[in-house]
């Protein structure tokens, strides 16, 4: 089982991907921002950080450069959910640090199977 | 009973009735089959060629269990549109429900020269409250399904519903959810939505709600009163009635004018 710190302003969306992740065994922690996922990442320090690009108060870019600039979580792979057609977000996202980007909409297949290579091997 | 098979080994099932052109394409949603469809198809088959076909995942075609195919809804799309290019189906209408509207509308966008015309029943718009569904099971859901008396139509749909994988259930409709947070592409098709007033799976839109759809050329939403969501099971006549109006509309018809009428009328000379 792997901690997820999850970030999305949708709540809809949000609680998706928290049953779907939790449905596969995870531990799972959402929050509805960028600023309150840079705390809980510092707090819980997860296995995978999974953060909307655009959401109030803080975007997922700064959230993502705020956790990489910070060498206790540096090494925590960030991944991106971007809406379809938004191709320049991908490589912002990437500059900032990110690790992937999941193209929305996804289907939880598609989510797990991006996930898998960061938290499969956690016991 | 007709089916074809996809090069990759996929197998579609699907029916047909009815001869003339445009051809309409039904599409089902996130449970069942094409099995709902039989009574709209046979009200589409008095002017058209009606095809309503199983999505992978789904009834006759192949199931997750039967191949090598992950489900995905990609692979949904797709075989959708093999399925048209195999047919010869180069202009149609095509009419969804739930999951099906969702592809309604995806190929509507994709191929703006050849679909003519989109109905969207049950369409889920952002903020319809999709994902606490997931943790039912289509069985469980079936009691909810429905408002008014059963009829042997809705009681088919039940049993089809309480036969549809887990699997493609939970699947399809977590990617629904997931669907409309991307920028909106205008529809160049005239575009009727319609929705159950009692739906407990994608309630009617408000009004702050319906701006936040696809804009179209020509957009029309209808509500149908004391039903849930499968107004054209529970209120068959009301449906068809509109369904026949909106068949015959021609391209530049004004689609605000359509209505919603309980009873046939006389027409009087």
């Amino acid at each position: 089982m792997a901690t997820i710190v999850v970030a999305e302003d949708e709540k809809d969306i949000r609680e998706l991907l928290v049953f779907i992740l939790e449905l596969a065994g995870h531990r799972v922690v959402a929050v509805p921002d960028g600023a309150q996922a840079v705390e809980a990442v510092r707090r819980e320090m997860p296995d995978l950080v999974i953060l909307d690009v655009r959401m109030p108060h803080m975007d997922g870019y700064d959230a993502c450069r705020l956790l990489k600039q910070d060498a206790r979580t540096a090494h925590i792979p960030v991944i991106f959910l971007s809406a379809r057609g938004q191709d320049s977000e991908v490589q912002t996202g990437l500059e900032a640090g990110a690790e992937k980007y999941i193209v929305k909409p996804f289907s939880p297949e598609e989510l797990l199977k991006e996930i898998a290579p960061f938290v499969d091997a956690k016991p | 009973m007709s089916a074809i098979l996809l090069p990759d080994g996929l197998l579609l099932h699907y029916e047909v009735l009815g001869r003339g052109r445009p051809p309409v394409l039904f599409l089902h949603s996130w449970f069942g089959s094409w099995r709902y469809w039989l009574l709209s198809m046979e009200e589409a088959a008095l002017r058209h060629r009606a095809y309503a076909m199983d999505l992978p995942g789904f009834g006759g075609s192949t199931n997750l269990d039967q191949g090598p195919f992950p489900f995905r809804v990609e692979q949904v799309q797709e075989a959708v549109v093999r399925f048209l290019d195999l047919l010869g189906i180069d202009h149609f209408i095509v009419v969804g429900h739930g999951l099906g509207s969702l592809l309604a509308l995806e190929l509507a966008w994709k191929f703006p020269d050849q679909v003519e015309k989109v109905l969207t029943i049950a369409l889920p718009w952002n903020g319809a409250p999709l994902a606490r569904w997931l943790k039912a099971t289509p069985q469980q859901l079936t009691s909810r399904l429905f408002v008014g008396p059963t009829s042997e139509e809705i009681q088919v749909a039940r049993d089809e519903i309480a036969h549809t994988p887990l699997e493609s259930f939970r699947e399809s409709l977590a990617w629904s959810q997931a669907f409309w947070d991307a920028p909106l592409q205008p529809l160049r098709q005239p575009w009727l939505l319609l929705y159950g007033e009692q739906d407990p799976l994608v309630p009617p839109p408000d009004e702050n709600a319906q701006s936040h759809l696809p804009p179209a050329r020509q957009r029309h939403l209808l509500v149908i009163p004391k039903a849930a969501h499968f107004p054209m099971l529970e209120h068959p006549r009301m449906f068809h009635r509109l369904l026949r109006a909106f068949l015959q509309m021609a391209p530049d018809d004004d689609i605000t004018q359509l209505r919603l009428h309980e009873e046939w009328q006389r027409r009087v000379r």
